[in-house]
């Protein structure tokens, strides 16, 4: 998920250098501010610290199901996308 | 069941089963009107204090009443629900009544055409009270900041009801109608059932239809009853269930007689359960590791076979329907996040928008971890059980104070473990086991095969004919009558 932008703020960040925990906030902030510019959307600054917990929370998340071997090979697998659509036929 | 004449003289009748209720209304010793006009008033007393329905559509009620009464005498039965009042969540549309979602964004829109659930009830002969509140578009939280008030919690009113299907918990704990309709995409109707001491189904992936349900999560909706006993449930899928052209997540599974499965017991049925998900977990009540031990103990007692299986890790679970649920919830709502986000309550904003981050390759490795969890289910407890209990909700409703101006509270106030079954699509019915120290409802949760809801059904009346305290009705100080509660 890290990307330039994000490096940038890190750099940026004083905390970031001293704090590792807000070194992550930090990142996941600039991440989140990046995707979101580039769908247009600008989250007001009173509802961004629920939005930001939310995200960092997502962002663990992530990280977790890239972890599980499911024994899938992504892309030598045939599956169809009606088994996603009906997951518990 | 009762004897019929004196159940109905001795019994209030919000206290009928729909069954029960059935059974008189054909033998003509209870007219839809009575019923109808009883659900009304109790709605009238008590649901100013309550505010578990949006819009009660009292004209029409009466007048679908007198059209189930009037097909009774000539004959014409129409099913199990037929002549019985119920509502509806307020994001299913209803012919002619605004579908609010409880949200800013939707408070004129009124429907142009019966949603699905809506056309079957109506055509079983069901007779439709009104719209229930919800969390805002069936996600939010217990929110001020909506159109419409939260709804009240009858057991308690310094705690919440849950959510989603908040006013569907709130209306059938209050006895305001038997059977309610809601939407369950991570525990929405399995929470407040939970939270509310009621029956809450969520039935398989594609057993009921979405179609003209405000969609949240598709591959994660699940649509269902909230009832206040099983037979009720029952009766209420009997009706709503099955394949239907217009959504093409239905499946094709063909729709069982789910009042006949009632009264089979459990004797020979395996049953599995997985207390390493809560037993040891300090967050989860005694009484409710207690109550599910109990439960086993009932359930071995009437001739089922009860054995412990390990589950995949339940953060596994939780994480990949986290990852689905935020990226399909923000693909629905995204234009008018970005076009209105005033126009959201404050919680229902800070749990969509974050879905906005969810790369597509998270989403696509969120899904297939999801196919493996589904497969893994199915080895480790449905090849050789023909149903899993496990917990519902670790502990008793969160206090409103437990809320705070941000979301997300703190994971006492959001503690279901109902979210692995939306997973994989099997059903699973939240059902009352009785009550904590604290005065408020306990229940667990009984997972079945998908498309066995009728296994379910067995295993869920024999608890809750020894565990379920159905005679037990919150007490509604200063405006319930006096022969309304026990």
């Amino acid at each position: 998920m890290a990307t330039d932008d994000t490096g940038a703020a890190l750099a940026a960040d004083p905390a970031a250098a001293v704090d590792p925990a807000a070194a992550v906030r930090s990142a996941a902030e600039a991440e989140f501010d990046a995707l979101t510019g580039r769908l247009g959307i600008d989250v007001p600054a009173d509802l961004k610290g629920g939005v930001l917990a939310g995200y960092r929370g997502l962002r663990d998340m992530t990280v977790l199901l890239r972890g599980v071997d499911t024994g899938h090979r992504p892309g030598r697998d045939p599956r169809t996308g009606n088994d996603e659509e009906r997951p518990g036929a | 069941m009762p004897d019929m004449p004196s159940a109905r003289q001795a019994t209030a009748l919000h206290e009928l089963s729909v069954p029960e209720a059935g059974a008189l209304l054909r033998s003509g010793e209870l007219t839809s009107v009575e019923l109808t006009r009883h659900a009304l008033d109790r709605i009238a007393r008590l649901d100013p204090a309550l505010h578990a329905f949006i819009l009660v559509t009292e004209r029409t009620a009466l007048e679908r009443a007198e059209a189930a009464d009037r097909d009774l005498r000539a004959g014409t039965d129409r099913g199990p629900m037929h002549g019985i009042p119920y509502a509806l969540k307020d994001i299913f549309d209803a012919e002619g009544v605004p579908t609010t979602n409880a949200s800013w964004l939707r408070t004129g829109d009124v429907a142009r055409t019966d949603s699905t659930v809506e056309r079957r009830l109506r055509a079983g002969g069901a007779v439709g009270l009104g719209k229930l509140t919800t969390f805002e578009f069936a996600v939010g939280g217990p929110s001020f900041d909506l159109p419409v008030p939260p709804a009240r919690n009858p057991w308690s009113e310094e705690h919440v009801p849950s959510g989603s299907s908040s006013g569907s918990g709130a209306a059938v704990a209050a006895g305001l109608t038997r059977v309610t309709i809601g939407s369950d995409t991570s525990g929405s109707t399995r929470g407040p059932a939970f939270h509310c001491g009621a029956v809450g189904l969520k039935p398989t992936y594609g057993r009921v239809s979405g179609h003209g349900a405000q969609t949240l999560s598709r591959t994660l909706d699940h649509f269902g009853p909230l009832t206040w006993t099983v037979a009720d449930a029952a009766a209420a899928l009997q009706v709503v269930a099955g394949a239907d052209p217009a959504d093409p997540r239905t499946a094709g599974a063909p729709v069982d007689d789910w009042t006949a499965a009632l009264g089979r017991g459990v004797a020979g049925l395996r049953v599995a359960t997985s207390p390493g998900w809560y037993a040891d977990d300090p967050l989860t009540m005694p009484e409710i590791t207690t109550g599910i031990e109990r439960a086993l103990g009932v359930l071995a007692g009437h001739g089922a076979a009860v054995e412990e299986v390990t589950l995949p890790p339940y953060d596994v679970f939780n994480a990949c329907g986290r990852v689905v649920f935020a990226a399909e919830a923000f693909a629905v709502h995204q234009d008018d996040l970005r076009r209105s986000p005033r126009s959201f309550g404050r919680y229902t904003y800070q749990r969509v928008m974050p879905g906005a981050g969810i790369a597509a390759a998270d989403y696509l490795r969120a899904m297939d971890v999801r196919q493996w969890l589904k497969r893994q289910l199915d080895e480790t407890v449905f090849d050789r059980h023909d149903v899993l209990v496990t917990v519902c909700g670790q502990t008793t409703a969160a206090r409103w104070s437990d809320f705070p101006e941000n979301w997300p509270p703190p994971k006492l106030a959001n503690d279901m473990q109902t979210i692995p079954f939306s997973v994989t699509g099997h059903p699973a019915l939240s059902l009352p086991i009785g009550f904590a120290a604290d005065g408020l409802p306990i229940g667990l949760q009984i997972v079945g095969r998908a498309h066995d809801e009728a296994t379910v059904f067995r295993v869920a009346e024999v608890l809750e004919a020894e565990l379920g305290e159905r005679h037990r009705r919150p007490r509604l100080q200063d405006i319930d009558d006096a022969g309304g509660n026990s």
